[in-house]
């Protein structure tokens, strides 16, 4: 396969992790919503869903970090 | 808004059943088969709870009590219900909303009552129960939790009448099934809240007591009974 | 320093990757086989309903819930102890930190799994993203299961890199495959540390993630009123017995792999040892935490709760509670605590007396509470049926399999975690250990003696 088809699919498989975490807020925001608009222990949604966000994005950045730093490096030349 | 209530009176209660029969025909409660009954799956909203049972036949000491939701005030199974299946109305009444219910059965897990049944089979009902099924009320499908419910499609009805008719609800238009037919008239169903109501009177009786009172759910069913 | 000549070094490990055996096939055919059986119950349970588990109206959890609870607490091997092994320095932690990491992968996806066929409307499970209720305790374990499942799968997928890479540059099977998740790693200095950096934030971000899935499963019960149910100690109990059957089924994993891939100059007696130790610990501390809980129970004699006391302890469960406590302490404290017996068939044999130990336990806290309600009522004895134990047996040969599958992609033990602990952890741990002793002052930090060294 050639480079570049070999690189869009290294990024098809860090947006994997993406598509995960942008999923989650997705589903949190749409749950706080849900709670407010029915009354319904809304406090639990709140406090739960600011965590799940916090914790899923950093580990969508510590992958993304990963990719990036390799990118610099990625071709002969880099300093072994 | 009104707070349903009830008040079992069981110095008056005969133990003949007729409520649990009522129950069952008017909300469509399926009737299991016999092997599904046999690993103890039967299904009842309202049934009778031996609470307790001493000696032989004759001399038998038996103390057995209607049992039925006790709409608590401050429910467990609701918190726990992961999809909103269950709800508190604001009249009180604890709903069950069918096609919502995914059948995890925390509710059953959590309602230190154990007045939640689940549908394990849906079996094939005798022909003169399928005749005579309450078009009110949904036939619930397999994989679900259902409970009583105070008759909540009663209080629709009653609802719709008072209104043709010009006229608020009064007391004594929305009765459940298990009261109309108590043949000793030993339940009292009514808005705990209206000083007019029946059901008001019987609350403030010195007998009442609920079930599990430390736990603080705060039971709408109460009951009583002179302590002998 | 050639590349070529470690790898050819570490050639035992390469080789289970390139070269498949008979009995291979054969097991895997097996472990299909028993796989189809327990989807064909599946679809059986699709079609009729949960009427045909052994479930009934006031038991309304059984195998399925206790096996959830069971593969969720497996998967605390992995990550978990290779997180604390890797923050603590350990350096006998090399060759199976790979090994837990791909056991939790594997186990908390079938774990994840139980609480859908326990569902009675499967079809309607998109209900709980749809109206989801984030008070109800269920939500807390999909959030934190979700994330622990990320989480452990980056920290499976990073720690894999380099070995993807060195994988890539010898060619052959999967080539394209390698080419894309090495994600362009050759090995320089700045992606060593790019990759060192990101295993260390994620190493201390997954052991509170990993405490808290095992937490928030024992409050699936803790918050509940049941009796039996309604305990604090719920949350650590629950961690500390997903630790134990971890690392029994750690253990059991090592040593079949051991024979099977013959790792034996890798997985040597030291780590059994050490490992054996560890489950001792555990064993113990999971004693302590039974007793304390039961003690509480009999010492406050409240009736609810004695009812189901006495159940477990001499009523219909007592068989199988006396039978976890025998699997769970007496076993393991007699072959781990006798120098002769703590050989590696004696570690087997505390391993899997600990993993059905463990199982039952989650059985003995589930089942009793259920049978024994507030009211008393005439309830129905727990009988499991076919189709639940089909489906437990389809699970367990789904993670033969998925280890099995594993195999034969990647190396079960990391070759460059390997490679890096013969060429720079000698020294820098003769170094680390010098600045522990009293008298030795060195200027220079580990860190920078290492790179002298190099």
């Amino acid at each position: 396969m050639k480079e570049k088809t070999i690189f869009i699919l290294q990024i098809l498989t860090l947006s994997v992790v993406w598509i995960i975490v942008l999923g989650i807020i997705a589903l949190f925001v749409h749950l706080v919503i849900v709670a407010h608009r029915l009354h319904d222990a809304l406090t639990a949604a709140v406090g739960i869903s600011i965590f799940a966000i916090v914790v899923f994005c950093i580990m969508g950045s510590v992958a993304t970090y990963v990719f990036i730093g390799f990118q610099k490096d990625k071709n002969e030349g880099g300093r072994l | 808004m009104p707070k349903y209530g009830m008040v079992i009176d069981l110095d008056k209660c005969t133990l003949c059943e007729a409520c649990v029969t009522a129950c069952k025909l008017e909300n469509n409660v399926q009737i299991v088969s016999k092997e599904d009954a046999a690993i103890g799956r039967t299904m009842f909203w309202m049934t009778m709870l031996t609470l307790e049972h001493e000696g032989q036949y004759p001399d038998i000491k038996l103390k057995r009590i209607p049992r039925l939701c006790f709409q608590c005030d401050k429910p467990s199974c609701i918190k726990t219900c992961p999809v909103r299946a269950t709800y508190k109305r604001e009249d009180g009444i604890i709903a069950q909303i069918y096609p919502n219910c995914i059948g995890c059965r925390y509710c059953m897990a959590n309602c230190p009552y154990t007045v939640k049944v689940f549908n394990w089979d849906r079996d094939k009902q005798p022909q003169q129960v399928e005749k005579c099924y309450n078009e009110d009320v949904s036939v619930r499908p397999k994989g679900i939790v259902e409970k009583c419910v105070f008759c909540i499609h009663r209080l629709q009805k009653a609802e719709e009448r008072a209104k043709a008719e010009y006229r608020e609800l009064r007391d004594g238009d929305y009765v459940p099934a298990c009261m109309e037919v108590c043949p000793a008239k030993a339940i009292y169903f009514g808005d705990l809240d209206d000083p007019h109501s029946k059901v008001f009177e019987a609350i403030k009786d010195y007998r009442r007591f609920t079930l599990q009172e430390d736990l603080g759910t705060i039971p709408k069913v109460y009951y009583l009974n002179a302590k002998d | 320093m050639s590349n070529q000549h470690l790898i050819d070094e570490d050639e035992a490990l390469f080789r289970p990757i390139y070269h498949t055996g008979k009995g291979f096939y054969i097991l895997a055919a097996l472990f299909v086989f028993i796989f189809f059986i327990g989807a064909a119950y599946y679809i059986r349970q699709l079609i009729y309903g949960l009427g045909v588990t052994g479930l009934n109206q006031s038991v309304t959890w059984g195998f399925y819930i206790v096996s959830f609870v069971f593969f969720i607490g497996i998967s605390h091997a992995g990550t978990l102890i290779s997180a604390i092994l890797r923050l603590s320095k350990a350096e006998w932690r090399r060759p199976i930190t790979r090994m837990a990491e791909v056991i939790t992968g594997i186990v908390l996806g079938i774990g994840a799994l139980h609480p859908l066929l326990d569902m009675g409307r499967p079809d309607r499970m998109l209900h709980l993203f749809e109206r989801g209720r984030l008070q109800s305790p269920l939500l807390w374990d999909v959030t934190s299961i979700s994330a622990y499942f990320t989480a452990s799968a980056i920290y499976l997928f990073l720690p894999l890199i380099p070995d993807i890479a060195m994988l890539r540059d010898r060619g052959g099977r999967f080539h394209n495959l390698y080419r894309v998740l090495s994600w362009g790693y050759r090995g320089t200095e700045r992606q060593k540390h790019v990759l060192e950096r990101a295993i260390n934030i994620l190493m201390v971000m997954v052991i509170p993630i990993a405490v808290s899935v095992h937490t928030i499963i024992s409050w699936i019960f803790a918050m509940t009123l049941q009796p039996g149910w309604h305990s604090t100690i719920f949350g650590p109990y629950f961690v500390v017995g997903a630790l134990f059957s971890g690392i029994a089924a750690l253990l059991i994993v090592m040593i079949v792999f051991r024979k099977a891939y013959h790792f034996e100059g890798y997985l040597k007696d030291i780590h059994f040892q050490y490992l054996g130790t560890l489950l001792l610990i555990m064993s113990l501390l999971w004693g302590y935490f039974t007793f304390a809980e039961y003690l509480t129970v009999f010492y406050g004699h409240e009736p609810n709760e004695m009812r189901v006391f006495l159940y477990k302890f001499s009523g219909g469960y007592a068989p199988f509670f006396w039978l976890m406590v025998v699997c769970n302490l007496v076993i393991p404290i007699v072959f781990l605590t006798n120098k002769k017996l703590k050989k590696i068939p004696g570690i087997l044999i505390a391993s899997i007396s600990v993993l059905i130990g463990m199982w039952l336990e989650r059985l003995i806290i589930i089942v009793p509470s259920l049978a024994n309600p507030r009211l008393p009522y005439k309830t129905g004895i727990y009988m499991p049926s076919m189709t639940e134990i089909a489906i437990f047996s389809a699970a367990i040969s789904v993670f033969a399999l998925g280890f099995m599958v594993f195999s034969k992609l990647f190396p079960l033990i990391s070759i460059w975690e390997i490679k890096e602990g013969r060429e720079e952890s000698v020294y820098a741990v003769s170094k680390r250990l010098k600045e522990y002793l009293p008298g030795a002052h060195e200027e220079k930090s580990v860190e920078q003696a290492i790179k002298e060294q190099l």
